[in-house]
């Protein structure tokens, strides 16, 4: 990346960013929430801390968290789910959660992630802050971003379901060779998601307490061979901890059912 | 462009780029705390600041935007209470309680780990030990396994929160001692001692290699291979040279060519000559093609891009077993390669060790069963947490400095001579501070690069590898594939043990013959049988150390001995089950004693003359016995009701066991040297050419000389590793430092007490008293006659300095030994099996260690702890893997993943003293041995838990599945 001749600026509203970047577009680094392309000229440095998008709120069952909240504010704002910590704390230690807000840590987030497994599991929405665009993190993560939208403005994630997550890695914190994530989006609806393997591997929808969802979690992981562990192994283990998952989410629901 | 940050509540202006990382603004503003662990994903943390009073990675943010908040570094923490006349409010607690609690090691990521613990505190006073370990979760430590900073962060909460004046007892945490031999009376060696370079370090002072700022400094940066094995057909640098900034770019052209050994070791290098500095030729994914220097190491980094290399690929050996195999493409066919011994570069053979002891065959012939087993070992890297770093530039003699990071300065020195074409005489080495090193900085890796670059340019140029180099680039332990076999007795006596090992040492051949030579002398050493065997054992240790086209392997703590117990301890628990043998008692049958040579001394010295050696103590029974009692072997072994988990049927505990032996220094070989003198006020400069790498050697030899002289440790000013200035001492390696360079201590040291004792002799006499000299006696810094009456060494030393037949009280020792004595130890472990999962949590981790007479028993233990802490991740979770093109799987700390501070299992330390005669306080070595035991234990606790059988290290989930699965499907068939 060149850096001649780069100005700075640290804008206070949308406008001032719009302002600011409207004739540098690719040419402009959004520093905290994403980053130029490899091999471009930057010209523009733009400090995004001001712009008020470290907030996190509750909007009814949503909780709210902007793009430039760190991944330790995330795991304060989601303390009561017990399951989503332990994402948080095998993801990094405590400095990088400090350090790394949401939106320059979804710039990076890959299939290994334990976190972003949580927030797949759990149907986080994505809303861009430049454009104003929505998109589920599903679509987030498969689209590519156009360079002078990748400020992620806020996060919006259902997080009063059941929620269940389990991990196996070669350590307690090590990043998983697999992990599952399971919410309860509807009495006897799951939403699972599955993290481990390098490649993003699809969300699957489980209905019916009566499913145990081994077939399509086998199914998931036929071809997940890759340099960290093998398909079959992981086959196995996808059932196994989607089992787990789903017993803790049943004991949730069951639990807050008899509160 | 201008920037204004508030640091330690002073507002700086300064300049910097819009894209500078705050870490690099920070260090060159002059807060040299922060460290650089040369990671890219903020893993390390050596880099932490307190930024609105959070910890955060300053590398991962840029300086403009920590403008507008709060940043506090180390610096604004205490500092030393002694500022001369100014008054100090002295340390903060937390710097104290890190400072007693024997916390600090290398110190590279104190700093870090004290600021980690003050956000803590600052909002938590009264923190669990969970929400200490998540606390210091950011920062990795490869020293201390996080024992003793947990313990000093707990201590500190407790001394922030007492009444002022209230006793809250001492911060320091003794580990248990058990005395097997008489242990004689000593007032400051076998006492934990504070360590001597402990303030400096918890205050964060410039004391590391990168920590010095010259003006003009260029920064060098490395082209690499991203080809296996391949020759380069051209190297087009125009572009690069013509980059504004660029002040030089090498390659293989322009620098003479000179074949060496990278192998920090004694001359002759005990192995081949296989590299030079820059080749036309790549030999791995991550070899040297071009070295260049520029103004900034970004202007270095933008050359490295426009640099157009050609290359022409060849067949590359991935797989160590393919490397002799006929036909196979030769990694080294240089017409100037130099052979050592057996090597063959025809044959891919770096070096080839043939060991007899006995007869085998006999053994075997005589034995009711023979068992026999392959084991495979892994590559892994020593991960110290900062990178290789070297500053050099020409003195104002014109002579070159090199400034390193090294364990082995005088090795450097005499090896870079020629590659340099600078005699000795020319080249000065100053070994600062070492943010740990385990044995990668007993290589010459990269002095050359820096210095090359010094000699074209005529300006410092300093070298620092990124975290990626370390991996693809630097060295790493040797993997190894190993046949077992084994003769027993159904009473358990074996009558022979032979161990075949095929060794890779990558690329090159450093460290090859000496650390595979070590795998059997040290563990296939151990097992000499029982009854007429033990009288004259039958092992057989062969190995081929062949070449592949992967990254070299080298020097790593315990220098090829783990790799040797990870098979043999393995082995013999799988023996001692099938016998139905208790394996605690097989071991003790079966191990060496008090009185017996150590067998593998009677054959072989590391490719020098064998000096055959009587083991005088052997302490290794009183070690199972205590680490069994710790464990609570007899109420878990074999216990079914511990072994399950209520409720939870998936899950297994398992115990298990190994028994080691490591060495102490190299006999009649490595020498060490020290230099003592008094100053007026009755205090010494203690000079010594061994060095420290957070072991606390300065600590325990300034312990051994204030023994002597009869001062406090603090009257003993340690001077470590300026080849100048310093006597030669071989480095830190192999365990020595405190048996060789510590009698070379003390023998300087007995001749400057003798020194003083005639002095004040002159003195009495001046009192009209008639004393003997060597009935003086030196205690509490005073030279003491018979009759009570005293002078003090001050008074001697202004006597002897100014006042009459003025003179320096000073004396140099050197010391070089016969006798190596192993040091012992058992490991025991507990770990957790999730047979639905494989997954293997390690509960507990006791060792208790025989390493003689303990000189500092906090600081000894940090040493155990933080090598079991390695072991465990050889254990369970670490490994270098390459794809078939030779392409490496792990080039950063999180794909390779050492242990957080918040997963460690429970570490206890026992130690087990004998008194070894031949050292004058009775010391052995503790450095190396606890990275021998704990994987095999953790292996024999795993096959205790669930009978999963591993024979490949690191045990990790999958392969525990699959070992359940064969277990069920042999079942099930």
């Amino acid at each position: 990346m060149k850096t001649e001749k780069m100005s700075y600026i640290r804008p206070t509203s949308l406008e001032e960013l719009k302002q600011a970047i409207a004739n540098v577009r690719s040419y402009a680094l959004l520093a905290g929430g994403g980053s130029a392309k490899p091999g471009v000229d930057v010209r523009l440095l733009v400090d995004t801390q001001a712009l008020g998008l470290d907030q996190a709120n509750w909007d009814g069952q949503n909780l709210k968290v902007g793009g430039l909240a760190t991944l330790s504010q995330l795991g304060h704002s989601l303390s009561h789910l017990q399951d989503f910590g332990q994402t948080l704390a095998i993801e990094s230690g405590l400095n990088v959660r400090n350090t790394l807000s949401l939106s320059n840590w979804l710039s990076m987030a890959a299939g290994r992630s334990p976190v972003l497994c949580g927030l797949r599991a759990l149907d986080a929405r994505v809303k861009m802050f430049i454009t104003g665009r929505e998109l589920t993190l599903e679509e987030f993560l498969r689209c590519q971003l156009q360079i002078d939208d990748t400020l992620v403005g806020e996060l919006e994630i259902p997080a009063t379901r059941p929620f269940a997550f389990e991990s196996v890695g070669r350590t307690p914190l090590d990043l998983p060779i697999l992990c599952v994530g399971v919410s309860e989006v509807e009495p006897g609806k799951y939403r699972i998601a599955v993290g481990g393997p390098d490649m993003l591997l699809p969300v699957l929808n489980l209905e019916g307490y009566e499913n145990s969802g081994e077939a399509e979690i086998r199914r998931l992981l036929k071809t997940s061979d890759d340099q960290w562990a093998s398909a079959g192994y992981r086959q196995d283990l996808g059932a196994t901890l989607l089992a787990r998952c789903l017993q803790k989410c049943i004991q949730q629901a069951s639990n807050k059912e008899t509160r | 462009m201008k920037l204004t940050l508030l640091i330690n509540r002073a507002l700086i202006e300064c300049e910097a780029e819009p894209t500078a990382r705050l870490l690099d603004v920070l260090r060159e503003q002059g807060y040299l705390s922060a460290k650089s662990g040369g990671c890219v994903r903020g893993e390390c943390g050596a880099c932490t600041v307190l930024m609105d009073g959070k910890p955060v990675n300053s590398c991962m943010f840029l300086a403009v935007q920590a403008q507008g908040h709060f940043l506090e570094t180390v610096e604004a923490r205490g500092d030393n209470p002694q500022q001369g006349w100014k008054r100090s409010t002295g340390f903060d607690a937390i710097q104290q309680a890190f400072i007693e609690s024997g916390s600090v090691q290398c110190g590279y990521c104190t700093p870090a780990m004290i600021l980690a613990a003050r956000a803590l505190l600052a909002s938590n006073p009264n923190p669990t030990e969970q929400k200490v370990r998540e606390a210091l979760s950011g920062v990795l430590c490869r020293c201390t396994a996080y024992v003793k900073p947990v313990q000093a962060v707990l201590k500190a909460a407790e001394l922030m929160r007492a009444e002022p004046g209230a006793s809250t007892g001492s911060t320091k945490e003794e580990p248990r001692m058990v005395d097997l031999d008489e242990i004689p009376a000593t007032l400051t060696v076998g006492k934990s001692e504070t360590k001597v370079d402990a303030a400096k370090l918890v205050q964060g002072n410039p004391a590391f290699t990168a920590d010095l700022h010259l003006a003009g400094t260029l920064h060098a940066k490395v082209l690499r291979s991203p080809v296996a094995h391949a020759r380069i057909l051209s190297i087009n640098v125009e572009k690069a040279r013509a980059l504004p900034g660029v002040a030089a770019v090498l390659t293989w052209q322009d620098i003479p060519r000179v074949i060496y050994s990278t192998a920090g070791q004694s001359d002759p290098i005990p192995g081949p000559l296989d590299m030079v500095s820059l080749d036309n030729k790549v030999r791995f994914v991550g070899d040297r093609v071009a070295f260049v220097a520029a103004e900034t190491s970004q202007i270095a980094e933008e050359a490295l891009g426009l640099i157009e290399v050609a290359y022409e690929e060849l067949p590359a050996i991935i797989d160590m077993r393919d490397a002799m195999r006929p036909g196979a493409v030769q990694i080294h066919d240089e017409p100037d390669y130099v052979n050592f011994d057996k090597s063959d570069p025809s044959q891919n053979l770096a070096a080839e060790i043939r060991i007899d002891i006995g007869s085998v065959e006999k053994g075997f012939a005589e034995a009711d069963r023979i068992f026999e087993q392959e084991y495979v070992v892994p590559k892994v890297q020593q991960a110290h947490i900062e990178p290789h770093v070297t500053l050099t530039y020409w003195d104002e003699d014109d002579r070159l400095v090199i400034r390193t990071s090294t364990q082995v300065p005088f090795h450097v020195r005499r090896q870079m001579a020629p590659v340099l074409g600078l005699p000795v005489k020319r080249i000065r080495v100053v070994k600062p501070r070492i943010g740990g090193g385990f044995g990668n900085k007993q290589e010459v890796l990269i002095e050359d690069v820096a210095a090359h670059l010094t000699i074209v340019t005529g300006r410092p140029v300093l070298y620092e590898m990124s975290r990626e180099e370390e991996f693809i680039a630097s060295r790493s332990r040797h993997p190894m594939r190993v046949r077992m076999k084994t003769g027993v007795k159904l009473d358990g006596t074996i009558t022979a043990n032979e161990m075949k090992v095929l060794s890779d040492t990558g690329a090159y051949g450093c460290h090859a013959l000496t650390v595979t030579g070590n795998t059997g002398q040290k563990s296939m050493g151990l097992y000499v049988g029982d009854g007429e065997y033990r009288k004259s054992p039958n092992i057989r240790f062969h190995a081929d150390i062949v070449y592949t086209n992967t990254p070299p392997s080298g020097a790593y703590r315990g220098y090829g001995v783990p790799q040797g117990y990870w098979p043999l301890e393995r082995h013999m628990e799988h023996i001692a089950r099938a016998l139905g043998v208790d394996p605690l008692e097989f071991r003790i049958k079966n191990t060496l004693r008090p009185g017996e040579y150590q067998p593998f001394s009677t054959a072989w010295n590391e490719g020098r003359e064998p000096s055959p050696e009587i083991v005088e103590t052997v302490g290794l029974t009183e070690c199972v016995r205590q680490g069994a009692r710790a464990i609570g072997w007899a109420e878990k072994f074999g216990n079914p009701v511990w072994h399950s988990v209520p409720g939870k049927p998936h899950l297994r505990r398992g115990i298990g066991v190994a028994t080691v032996m490591q060495g102490t220094a190299i006999p009649y070989l490595d020498m060490g040297g020290a230099s003592i003198k008094i100053n007026d006020d009755g205090s010494f400069n203690l000079l010594v050419g061994a060095t420290d790498l957070g072991t606390g050697s300065d600590t325990v030899l300034a312990q051994m000389a204030a023994e002597v002289l009869g001062v406090g440790v603090g009257d003993v000013v340690v001077y470590s590793s300026d080849t100048d200035f310093t006597p030669f001492d071989k480095g830190a390696y192999a365990s020595s430092t405190t048996y060789i360079s510590g009698t070379a201590v003390v023998k300087a040291a007995k001749e400057v007490a003798r020194q003083i004792r005639q002095r004040a002799v002159m003195l009495f006499a001046d009192q009209g008293l008639e004393v003997e000299a060597d009935k003086v006696l030196l205690r509490d810094g005073c030279a003491w006659a018979p009759d009570g009456k005293s002078v003090t060494l001050a008074e001697i030393a202004l006597d002897a300095l100014h006042h009459r037949k003025q003179e320096q009280i000073m004396a140099v020792a050197s010391y070089v030994s016969p006798s190596s004595p192993p040091p012992f130890a058992a490991q025991f472990a507990t770990v957790l099996v999730d047979t639905g999962t494989g997954q293997v949590t390690v509960e507990e981790l006791i060792m208790a260690v025989d390493g003689g007479v303990i000189m500092n028993p906090v600081a000894a233990a940090g040493q155990i702890e933080g090598g079991i802490a390695q072991a465990l991740g050889y254990g369970v979770c670490e490994e270098m893997v390459y794809d078939p093109h030779g392409q490496p799987r792990e080039k950063d700390l999180v794909d390779y993943h050492i242990f957080r501070a918040d997963e460690m299992p429970a570490i206890e330390t026992i130690f087990v003293q004998t008194y070894e005669k031949t050292h004058p306080f009775g010391a052995k070595a503790v450095a190396e041995i606890p990275l021998d035991g704990a994987a095999p234990a953790i292996g024999n606790a795993v096959l205790d838990a669930c009978g999963a059988e591993i024979f490949n290290n690191p045990i990790t989930p999958e392969k525990v599945w699959k070992a359940l699965h064969d277990i069920n499907k042999t079942e099930v068939g």
